[in-house]
């Protein structure tokens, strides 16, 4: 594996020294590029109080392409899978080098804040969501009381 | 000159007194006669002697009862022996050959195998000898028009004139079948004798381009002087040769011929052979050479005619020892030397040579023992630097090539100086380790071979006590030369009068340290003394060495560092100022320095401005009298001086002597005018492509016979062209063996280490990718050139556009490099004038790039820019330093090399490039650059064009290098000097941490200094030192130890002139490991040269030697280059 750029380093760094709310991300010992990450619920949302798991990866082309990201915790939304792939403009086309981990991981966040059941990526979920919102909502709470509070 | 006389004895008759011969038989033959039987052979006899010899039937009988034991012919010529032994007191031998040799064998002597008459003795002033007047020389054509062509061979019985007196010898006899012209009335008789004579057509007498080839010779009675027969055509062509050039005698005797003859019925003969004395003459000498030679005629007229001559001995040489079956000793094979000229063509294996081969011929079996042999010398105090202990050994056999190594004393003796202690030297050395290797230089010379005579089988054996030559009779063998048809009494030593030789060890072994301490061990020559040496224009203190122009400075340096002696100088004779005229009064005096620097270039201006000024400049006018060359000085103001060719040094050394290895180049020219006594030549490579490349170096050392291009034509080109490798080689190796002294990095010392350990050194291929938009540009001149190529090989005539195909082979390289190259034309290439038009019809797209007043207008928007503390947000650097940053249109900085990077990224993908901050659209032809002007900041457009890929890939390693080392010195290589240039300008826009040095062609020698100089001195900046080094101007000779880190930027047709400048770096003096990248196009022309050095390294393109053949290998190049993947 090539050397680590000084850029992964520094945000490493920063993301310990100086974390953003609600949102850890520790890479692994042994593969520095790997990182585990956990997103707080935003409040306010049918996640609020939900610790999700997410595990992130910087490709060799980091920061030239964006870092493959993947939710772990089982999810109820319309832009995630059941995989836990998320469907996210800048984690794709819209990616920019000028973009970072804590960018990314904060946009995530937001996702699931705002929901867009108009660009989904699980069609059940997004056709639940349009059809019954409320019903969706409260799925989508029992799941993260089901799923995303295991630690606590 | 004076006209001889010149006597021919008619074949008439000899008259005896009758009494003499009568009392001769009376007394001792009475009464034996014998029966019936042998009244035939007698009246025979009689008849024969008739001829000649006023003899009574009565004596013959006599005769004929002592000797009918014999074989009839063998019994006749010993009767006639023996009544001419009694009738007439021979000389003694002493004093008849005494005066043979006295009158250089010319006059009035007469002899035959069967009479051995001396006519001085036995004639007082013989009766019907004709009188006629020939030139002085002996082969003129005067006797052949004035009498008739006299039979060369000796075998007629009759004292027929013999041009000169003289011995000869058996060689061998063959039975031929010859045919009858004219009916006879009886069949021949068995051993009758057939006279034999040589027709030449008149027609061709003059020219003799093509004489022997269409000769007749034809077989006459020898009574009725009738022809009878003549000899078939092969045999004549093989014989005549040599009886012209009175190498070969012959005897014919009838031995088969069953009934009587007609005309076209054959008739089988035995012709016996013999080498006449002349045969061993010394070809050349005298002019035997060449019958048709008039003397008047210039050496240099005759030279083709005489080399026809010698072509033609030598072919029939090679026929008569095949036809005789003659074979050299210790040679089971029979001694037939392919004919060179391919008449038969008997061709051994045709293998090639190749680099094994070449090898092979460097670790000739001489070298590896000997060398491991030698003695160590250590050079005298004078010589500050330690040798190495095959240095040593090196300058023991320096010295020995110079005959020193007996002589060194007197040196001491000489200069009795307390410094100068020089009995260390050569002390070492034993007599008998010396007598060893001069023992070693006796070897025989390899074109010959050493043959026994055979037993005389011949008729006229026994019958006649063959006239031999006392000298030559205790000889039992003789030497041929079957490459050149010469024969040799004496073991024909290689000669060497040469001083001087070859120092090829390899790169890096010390060459320029081991030929100083020559210098330093032999630096005058003891013969003289500065009297006579001006009397005689001899700098005879001065060794002149002769180095390409990068090496001065290294040369001079190597002289200071090793010099202690405070009177020994070095001059460095450059350039005009240089310039002291005739450098007589400087040279040839006590005071005069040791060393003469001077450059090639050098020598061959001043070789070309005297020779502009006619024959009486040049090395005519060195050859003046004293007086005039007092006034040189006063002189040398108006007509410039003749320079080094005023005088004569006591020793030349060519640095980097392959420099000559083209003979017709005016430097090769220039340098073989110079003269001196000792003459060395110093170069890791002595063949570069041919072993033609060794005759001109052979040529500067005067190694004789080789420096003579006609003698290295048949003896190397031609077998080496005939597929003769091994034959070819041989000679070669013999040349080399005792003149060259090669030492390898990896030969072992006697105690088993190499001799040099060196650093390892990794070279690696870096393949680098085209940026999108060179590759269209490469692909649009690839398209070009393959169809080029194609049309060529459709018409046949690729050869004929061979430099159109060049050409294009060098776009495509220069395009690999960076697309601003091409337009410039390449330094192998000079010649070639660019098309522009195939330039301009390139048009590279357009878009995305900005006009000038956008430009403006952008740079006018950045004034509120504020740079003091940016951040790439690619790399997130911060503060990204000026000269790294780079400004979007759209107002954003990065770092340069990311923003690149990020743009070539989403271009690759299908993407349009998008400013990371903004996303507003983005090109790199709109991209600013900023720059300290003053105290302000200054835009510029940034100019994609300066940074190829390849620079790109330079400087990431630079940056790399940067990062991790502090004050690294690096050395990138090219061929290209423009290339060179916009190198230089990429690492200016780099960055401020490089320090950067060029070196190229195109610097003056103190300049060259001055860089190295500075390139080589440590830097405390930590900054990295780059230097540019042209492969051409760079690639030999340097050191450049102090760099470990080399980068080649392109790459050349063969792999030896790469690795002779990565040896720049991998040498005597590296302490670290030394890597080396060199950058290579992906999927580019590049990759396939690769291919081709590969091919080269296998086949060896010395074995190229045949035109037809190295072209063909050029067109499979060529093929290579553009073969699909």
């Amino acid at each position: 594996m090539s050397s680590l750029p000084k850029r992964i380093i520094k945000e490493t760094e920063r993301l310990v020294s100086d974390p953003v709310p609600g949102i850890s991300a520790i890479p692994h010992d042994d593969n520095l590029r790997y990182f585990d990450v956990a997103i707080q619920g935003p409040s306010g949302s049918p996640y609020e109080d939900g610790t999700f798991k997410l595990e992130l990866y910087l490709p060799d082309d980091y920061p030239m392409c964006a870092p493959k990201v993947r939710f772990l915790t089982k999810i109820y939304h319309p832009n995630i899978d059941k995989l836990g792939r998320i469907c996210l403009d800048v984690l794709k086309n819209n990616w920019s080098p000028a973009l970072q981990i804590r960018t990314i991981l904060l946009s995530i966040q937001a996702l699931l804040g705002a929901p867009n059941p108009d660009d989904p990526l699980a069609n059940e979920v997004a056709e639940e969501w349009k059809s019954n919102e409320a019903l969706a909502i409260a799925t989508a709470k029992s799941w993260t009381e089901q799923f995303a509070k295991e630690g606590d | 000159m004076s006209n001889r006389r010149f006597f021919v004895l008619e074949e008439e008759s000899l008259e005896l007194e009758p009494e003499v011969i009568e009392n001769a038989f009376e007394s001792q033959f009475q009464g034996h006669l014998s029966g019936d039987a042998a009244a035939d052979t007698i009246s025979e006899w009689q008849k024969r002697l008739a001829a000649f010899l006023p003899v009574t039937r009565s004596q013959v009988e006599v005769l004929h009862t002592k000797y009918s034991s014999l074989l009839s012919e063998d019994a006749f010529a010993t009767v006639v022996n023996e009544l001419l032994d009694r009738t007439v007191q021979p000389p003694t031998k002493a004093s008849s050959h005494a005066k043979a040799t006295e009158t250089r064998s010319l006059e009035n002597t007469v002899n035959d195998t069967c009479f051995r008459i001396t006519p001085q003795s036995s004639y007082s002033a013989p009766p019907s000898v004709k009188e006629i007047i020939v030139l002085d020389d002996l082969e003129d054509e005067a006797p052949t028009t004035h009498v008739k062509r006299p039979l060369a061979g000796g075998v007629d019985k009759y004292p027929k004139k013999q041009r000169e007196s003289g011995w000869k010898r058996f060689i061998g006899s063959f039975q031929v079948r010859a045919w009858a012209v004219r009916p006879t009335v009886r069949p021949l008789k068995f051993r009758q004798t057939m006279r034999m004579k040589r027709l030449i057509p008149k027609s061709l007498k003059k020219t003799g381009d093509r004489f022997g080839s269409t000769a007749v010779i034809r077989l006459e009675d020898i009574e009725t002087h009738r022809e009878i027969g003549r000899l078939p055509e092969d045999v004549t062509k093989m014989l005549s040769p040599l009886l012209d050039l009175a190498v070969l005698e012959l005897d014919c005797r009838v031995i088969l011929c069953e009934s009587r003859l007609s005309t076209g019925d054959s008739f089988g003969v035995q012709i016996d052979c013999y080498f006449s004395h002349h045969a061993f003459e010394e070809i050349g000498a005298a002019g035997t050479l060449n019958p048709f030679k008039k003397r008047d005629e210039s050496k240099f007229a005759l030279e083709p005619e005489s080399e026809v001559a010698l072509k033609l001995r030598q072919k029939s040489m090679v026929k008569l020892f095949a036809k005789l079956n003659v074979r050299a000793l210790g040679n089971s094979q029979p001694s037939v030397v392919d004919d060179t000229l391919g008449d038969e063509a008997e061709s051994e294996k045709a293998d090639e040579l190749n680099v094994n081969q070449l090898k092979e011929l460097y670790r000739s079996s001489q070298q590896a023992e000997m060398l491991e042999n030698l003695p160590e010398t250590v050079p005298p105090n004078t010589f500050q630097l330690e040798l190495r202990p095959y240095q040593k050994q090196g300058l023991t056999w320096l010295l020995y090539r110079e005959k020193e190594t007996k002589g060194l004393k007197a040196v001491e003796e000489l200069e009795a100086e307390p410094w100068n202690q020089t009995q260390q030297v050569s002390q070492h050395l034993t007599q008998d380790e010396i007598e060893e290797i001069v023992e070693e230089e006796g070897m025989i010379n390899p074109l010959w071979k050493e043959y026994n005579w055979p037993e005389d089988t011949s008729f006229a054996n026994e019958a006649a006590t063959v006239a031999i030559d006392r000298a030559s009779s205790s000889s039992s063998s003789f030497y041929a030369n079957m490459y050149s048809g010469e024969l040799s009494l004496e073991k024909p030593v290689i000669r060497q009068v040469t001083k001087g030789g070859i120092l090829a060890d390899e790169m890096g072994l010390g060459k320029t340290i081991s030929t100083l301490a020559l210098i330093h061990s032999a630096y005058f020559d003891k013969l003289y003394d500065a009297r006579r040496a001006a009397r005689e224009h001899y700098a005879y203190k001065t060794t002149l060495i002769v180095v390409p122009m990068s090496l001065l400075s290294q040369w001079q340096r190597e002289f200071e560092t090793s010099n202690t002696h405070l009177k020994h100088k070095c001059y460095v004779y450059y350039g005009s100022d240089g310039n002291l005229g005739d450098l007589t009064s400087y040279l040839c005096d006590d005071g005069a320095p040791i060393v003469v620097l001077t450059t090639y270039g050098t020598i061959m201006n001043e070789w070309a401005k005297n020779s502009r000024r006619g024959p009486e400049g040049g090395k005519l006018s060195g050859i003046k009298s004293g007086a005039k060359a007092a006034n040189s000085f006063a002189k040398s103001s108006n007509t410039s001086g003749n320079g080094l060719f005023s005088v004569k040094f006591f020793r030349i050394v060519l640095d980097e002597g392959h420099t000559i290895r083209n003979r017709t180049t005016k430097t090769t020219k220039a340098v073989y005018d110079l003269t001196a006594s000792r003459k060395w030549l110093i170069t890791g490579t002595p063949i570069i492509n041919r072993l033609d490349d060794l005759f001109s170096l052979v040529k500067f050392l005067e190694l004789e016979p080789w420096c003579n291009v006609s003698y290295w034509k048949s003896f190397i080109t031609v077998p080496f062209e005939n597929k003769n490798v091994s034959q070819a080689l041989d000679i070669v190796k013999a040349i080399l063996d005792p003149i060259i002294i090669r030492r390898t990095k990896v030969m072992k010392q006697k105690n088993g280490r190499a001799l040099v350990e060196l650093p390892e050194k990794e070279v690696t291929i870096e393949y680098v990718k085209f940026e999108e938009e060179e590759r269209t540009m490469y692909d649009w001149f690839l398209k070009k050139a393959e169809n080029s190529f194609q049309e060529g090989l459709k018409s046949g005539e690729l050869l004929k556009r061979y430099t159109t195909i060049l050409v294009h082979i060098l776009r495509l390289r220069q395009l690999c490099c960076h697309p601003l190259l091409v337009g410039t034309a390449g330094d192998e290439l000079e010649e070639i004038s660019v098309n522009p038009i195939e330039l301009s019809e390139f048009q590279p797209p357009t878009h995305g790039a900005l006009s000038e007043q956008e430009v403006e207008a952008t740079v006018a928007g950045f004034s509120t820019l504020d740079l003091s503390n940016t951040e790439c947000s690619i790399c997130t650097n911060s503060p990204v330093s000026l000269h790294e940053t780079c400004v979007t249109p759209c107002g954003h900085t990065y770092c340069l090399e990311c923003l690149l990077c990020h743009i070539d990224f989403q271009v690759q993908r299908g993407n349009d490039a998008q400013c990371p901050m903004c996303r507003a659209a983005i090109s790199k032809k709109a991209l600013f650059r900023v720059r300290r002007n003053r105290l302000m900041n200054e835009f510029y457009l940034y100019d994609s064009k300066i940074i190829s890929s390849k620079i790109k890939a330079l400087l990431s390693h630079l940056r790399a290098l940067k990062d991790r080392q502090l004050g690294e010195q690096v050395i990138v290589f090219s061929q290209f000097s423009t290339y060179l240039d916009l190198i230089e300008t990429a690492l200016a826009y780099e960055s401020d941490d490089y320090l950067v040095y060029k070196f190229d062609g195109r610097l003056s020698m103190q300049e060259r200094q001055s860089i190295l100089e500075k390139f080589q001195s440590k830097q405390s900046t930590g900054r990295i030192t780059v230097l540019l080094l042209s492969l051409k101007a760079g690639g030999v000779g340097l050191n450049l130890t102090n760099a470990s880190r080399g980068f080649m930027m392109d790459p050349w047709w063969s792999r030896s002139i790469e690795d002779q400048a990565i040896d720049r770096l991998h040498r005597i003096g590296q302490l670290r490991n030394v890597k080396v990248v060199r950058f290579i196009m992906e999927g580019s022309i590049e990759v396939k040269m690769l291919k081709i050095q590969e091919r080269k390294k296998q086949l060896g393109e010395i074995v190229s030697a045949q035109e037809e053949e190295r072209r063909q290998r050029r067109i499979e190049e060529i093929q290579l280059l553009f073969e699909e993947e």
